[in-house]
């Protein structure tokens, strides 16, 4: 499995120098602030490198190769979810330093500690936008599932505003704690990309080559 | 010991197309050139196989072993060449070899480099700057370092000039002196064949016309030539694929005293190439001419 993982990072030098590139840019002339330019880094770095990997992967017809070698189906599948993972808290490490040294050199860019319910907030948002996003890319092709989570990013943006607003006013205004919060908010995108999974597989698994 | 390769009564059904009932069974040690015109299930039948595709019905065993169930540890022991590149074209060499080698048991490094310096492969080369020839030697460099059992390939020497596939055929040669090892290839380039193969499986339209030893295929058949009034003397029934015109006929035939003796001055009798055999057996069935 880390050696499939490995070959996504091998496979797109180019799209790790845009993720990069990306979150210096974003925090550098994002107008909304720090907290948003974070946020939507971690969810477009994330989403640009797990399906960059897959777009340059049916543009070969690689997945060929990698059923054709001894490892199972559903071993191919769960590493693009790991990826998932280990892209977005690539993703969130990036960006924290690119902050730090906004703050460090003292740039008159607005750069803030981000507070670490951010940090899980951002985690889970790009897992579930790339759990909802991925499965398309296995009935249809990547070019459909850009399609898809374009629309999805745009939705995200035209309601940032009221989200960035509410959701601290009603978590603040409930009684339930922070632990329980994060541990719910954990727990559903742990759901949303076990389903995710299991459906990719399924469409993985019944793919002919 | 168990054979490398058995497939009984395999079909898979495509909307245009159906395999019905493939059987064959490779031999230990053995070559075999799995022939056929463009479009006969040549490829389909490889990628059943290699479960790149779904059977509906039929038994795959390769080493004794059901190619489903034991899917992982049967892919181990085998080395597979595809017809086209497939390898990530934005990496290099090296780096291709580093992604694949991880998930062989029994990558051999050594083995590996020895074929790098004798394909004379270009380690930090992109693999889409490489020639058509040196992407299939890399292909089978891949292949044959993790001591497979067992090379499939799916026309490996299409598209190459005759040197790369006269050094590929040294290659499959040097293979299979080791006893444990053998070779399932499709082609339609014969002329490879006659070199290296022992056995010879004809497909067509789907269908298995023949499994046969290569040697004894080509002894047992000959091409006769004639005049269309030794044809008529003749028979067609003796033929087993038949072309003819007003002038002149050409068919294939098993040898018999009848032929090269009785016959005499009436008609030519030559020897049969593979791609003879395999043409007028074609022929054969398109004609419905019967043929054992």
């Amino acid at each position: 499995m880390l050696h499939l993982i490995k070959k996504d990072f091998l496979i797109q030098k180019r799209n790790l120098a845009v993720a990069v590139a990306f979150i210096v840019f974003l925090n550098l002339f994002a107008k909304q602030g720090s907290t948003f330019a974070f946020v939507l880094s971690v969810l477009g770095v994330t989403y640009i490198l797990v399906l960059g990997s897959g777009d340059i992967e049916q543009k070969n017809d690689c997945n060929i190769i990698l059923v054709s070698l001894p490892i199972k189906r559903s071993t191919i599948v769960l590493s693009k979810y790991l990826s998932i993972v280990i892209f977005a808290i690539l993703a969130v490490v990036v960006d924290l330093v690119v902050q730090r040294v906004i703050m460090i050199f003292g740039l008159p860019v607005e750069a803030q500690t981000i507070p670490s319910e951010i940090i899980v907030l951002s985690l889970v948002g790009a897992a579930i936008y790339c759990s909802v996003v991925l499965p398309l890319t296995y009935k249809f092709n990547v070019m459909t599932a850009n399609v898809a989570g374009g629309a999805l990013l745009l939705l995200l943006l035209g309601s940032s505003d009221f989200l960035l607003e509410r959701i601290p006013v009603f978590l603040s205004d409930s009684n339930i704690s922070d632990f329980q919060i994060a541990l719910a908010v954990i727990s559903f995108a742990v759901v949303i990309m076990l389903i995710s999974y299991l459906i990719s597989l399924k469409l993985f698994k019944d793919r002919e080559f | 010991m168990t054979l490398p390769l058995r497939v009984h009564n395999l079909s898979k059904e495509y909307k245009d197309f159906s395999l019905t009932d493939v059987s064959f069974t490779l031999k230990n040690n053995s070559v075999m050139g799995f022939i056929g015109p463009n479009g006969s299930g040549k490829s389909t039948t490889i990628k059943l196989i290699m479960n790149l595709v779904k059977r509906d019905s039929g038994q795959i065993e390769l080493f004794g072993l059901d190619n489903l169930k034991d899917e992982k540890r049967i892919k181990q022991k085998i080395g597979f060449v595809f017809d086209e590149n497939h390898f990530h074209e934005t990496l290099t060499v090296h780096e291709m070899k580093n992604v694949i080698r991880g998930f062989y048991d029994q990558w051999d490094e050594n083995l590996f480099q020895k074929y790098v310096h004798d394909f004379e492969l270009p380690l930090k080369k992109q693999i889409k700057d490489l020639s058509k020839g040196m992407k299939m030697k890399f292909s089978l460099a891949i292949a044959l370092s993790h001591n497979a059992d067992l090379l499939i390939m799916d026309e490996p020497t299409s598209g190459l000039d005759p040197l790369v596939r006269s050094e590929f055929i040294d290659i499959l040669k040097l293979y299979v002196q080791d006893k444990n090892k053998s070779v399932f290839f499709s082609t339609h380039i014969t002329s490879d064949l006659e070199k290296i193969a022992d056995q010879i499986t004809l497909i067509y339209k789907g269908k298995i016309i023949f499994t046969r030893n290569k040697d004894e295929l080509m002894a047992k058949h000959c091409l006769v030539r004639g005049n269309p009034d030794a044809l008529d003397t003749m028979g067609e029934q003796m033929f087993i694929g038949l072309k003819k015109d007003q002038h002149e006929f050409v068919g294939l035939a098993e040898r018999n005293d009848y032929l090269e003796n009785e016959l005499g001055n009436q008609v030519s009798v030559e020897r049969a190439t593979l791609e003879d055999i395999a043409v007028f057996y074609i022929e054969g069935v398109k004609s419905h001419v019967a043929f054992d």
